[in-house]
């Protein structure tokens, strides 16, 4: 065990360094013409779309209006009966329709949650270059809902969209949440033989509802 | 303590080790996996990989639900913030760290990134370099345990930071770029040597090319002088790497350092210095030729192989090798009689 104050202490030695830096060094600046695969000209939901087709995602495009009936249809041609409910708005859709929305809520053990067929969430973002879906833990937001039931039914609007990671690193606000997943997919092994099998821990199926702007679209929130 | 990536999970229950630094039982195939869940686990035979990946499911879930503690290592960890970054596509790694109570993190200190602009780069860079994916499914940043106002995630979550070595490979200037290493196994997969031997004959967690290269460097070059030498020095792995460390330059630079430090063999070293001598004097080497020919036809069998040496060295290096032997004349004394 040695301390914070000798581990740096060894550090400095090695960089031939006698006294600690007063300052932080500036570290290179990252050449975006280089690193970035998407740009803001870009047709985001069509990169996005195709980007998440690519790595496994299923992806249903809706107007705005259609959202709930949309999220309906899919969870029972699923046969979802058990459903995890991120989204406050289609809470009564689902209750109507009959399903059992989990209670998930101040419940760290997710007991719940284990036994749920499907989970309906929102997003924090989606970046197009990749087809991913950002998903931060928060007190609205469960870390186990886009992870434990076999069904991940995602809501991205249209104006989640942000090009690249890139953009995302730069516009996310200073304080980080305890937890940020990018979710690039259904989850996936190839470790027997190199045979690809989806649905080993997380669920074996992310559907994406990706929903176009109303007309009268107020502007950008999310992030 | 359960191993939950599913390649070390299989290795756990057969006894095995990892033999690749991404595809850890990569040496395996379905039949040795079905065998071992047959015997440990108590299942039915099968073969088939997607029947194994559910059976794998299920164990691992009821684990997940009743541990106390998960560990986790981290691809890399954020100075920025104070994140860690876990990539896996299983899933493994936000179970261990959103189920059990407490999440102790695991990580060299060579894995911190300065800024999330840097960890983008890298993060695009992982991925496709070792899988061939965007990014791997899951990429998690990790904060902090859960929050006050939050419903699951652990309660604690600790943080160990590694030298066991690094420091030392940080004070090595030459050295120093072989810590910018991303484990991203793509100087393995091009690697002929790591393709023809795996990855158990290094003798250590890190395989391939940047295992030959670290595992000197984190254990000691006396202890691993095989290693270094073991390289067609083709270059492959330099041309892969995607953090542009010069792995055949740094394996050159070892041998050397085995040369300074004295650690090749009193026989090996007589024979460099007799060789680099008769390579000064072009009266000696032809000399050293013609008695090197004339040896060879002597010991060669009629179909003209040796396979056959009294003893020394190069008796094990016949073992599994057919040299042929050399032509009655030299290339050198041939060209000059077709040149007349």
């Amino acid at each position: 065990m040695i301390t914070r104050d000798d581990m740096l202490a060894r550090i400095r030695v090695a960089l031939g360094r006698t006294a600690p830096l007063s300052q932080a060094p500036t570290p290179p600046a990252i050449p975006d013409e280089l690193v970035r695969l998407a740009s803001p000209a870009d047709d985001l939901p069509a990169v996005f779309r195709r980007c998440a087709e690519e790595v496994g995602m299923e992806v249903v495009p809706c107007a705005d209006a259609e959202v709930s009936a949309v999220v309906v249809a899919l969870l029972r041609s699923a046969g979802a009966r058990r459903v995890v409910c991120g989204v406050a708005s289609l809470e009564n859709a689902l209750c109507e329709t009959g399903m059992e929305l989990v209670d998930w809520r101040r419940d760290p053990s997710m007991a719940r949650v284990y036994d749920a067929d499907a989970a309906v969430t929102d997003v924090h973002a989606a970046l197009a270059e990749t087809g991913t879906l950002v998903c931060c833990a928060d007190a609205q937001h469960s870390r186990g809902s886009t992870l434990v039931p076999p069904l991940h039914v995602a809501i991205v609007r249209h104006q989640d969209i942000v090009p690249d990671m890139l953009d995302w690193v730069r516009r996310a606000p200073g304080g980080a949440p305890s937890s940020t997943v990018f979710i690039t997919g259904p989850s996936k092994t190839a470790d027997i033989e190199g045979v690809l099998v989806r649905g080993v821990h997380g669920p074996d199926r992310v559907v994406i509802v990706l929903v176009a702007e109303p007309s009268n679209a107020p502007a950008p929130t999310n992030l | 303590m359960w191993e939950t990536d599913l390649a070390e999970f299989i290795i756990q229950l057969d006894h095995d080790a990892p033999s690749h630094i991404v595809t850890a039982m990569i040496h395996k195939n379905r039949a040795a996996v079905g065998r071992a869940f047959m015997r440990e686990l108590g299942v039915p035979y099968t073969e088939d990989p997607e029947a194994l990946t559910r059976i794998a499911r299920e164990f691992l879930r009821d684990k997940y639900r009743r541990s106390d503690l998960g560990v986790s290592g981290a691809n890399f960890l954020l100075a920025e913030d104070g994140s860690i970054v876990l990539c896996t596509n299983e899933g493994n790694g936000r179970f261990c760290t959103t189920a059990p109570r407490v999440h102790i993190a695991l990580a060299g200190i060579e894995k911190l990134v300065a800024t999330r602009e840097h960890l983008a780069v890298l993060l695009k860079l992982l991925a496709r370099t070792s899988t061939a994916q965007p990014l791997t499914c899951y990429t998690n940043l990790i904060t902090g345990p859960r929050r006050a106002d939050e419903h699951d995630g652990p309660e604690q979550l600790h943080i160990i930071l590694l030298d066991n070595g690094r420091t030392g490979i940080l004070a090595d200037a030459t050295f120093r770029q072989a810590l910018r290493c991303i484990r991203c196994g793509a100087c393995l997969n091009v690697c002929p040597v790591y393709r023809n031997v795996g990855g158990h004959a290094y003798g250590s967690v890190y395989s391939g090319p940047i295992g030959a290269v670290i595992t000197p460097l984190l254990r000691g070059l006396q202890n691993y002088g095989d290693l270094p030498q073991a390289s067609s020095l083709c270059g492959a792995c330099g041309d892969a790497c995607p953090v542009k460390i010069d792995l055949p330059g740094l394996l050159i630079e070892l041998r050397h350092r085995q040369v300074q430090r004295r650690l090749v063999g009193r026989g090996e070293r007589l024979l460099m210095w007799l060789y680099a001598w008769a390579l000064k004097r072009p009266w000696a080497y032809r000399a050293g030729q013609a008695v090197q020919r004339l040896v060879l036809r002597v010991v060669a069998d009629r179909d003209g192989y040796v396979r056959r040496w009294p003893a020394g060295p190069s008796k094990k290096w016949l073992v599994a090798r057919d040299l042929p032997a050399p032509s009655r004349q030299s290339f050198t004394a041939s060209w000059s009689e077709q040149a007349r």
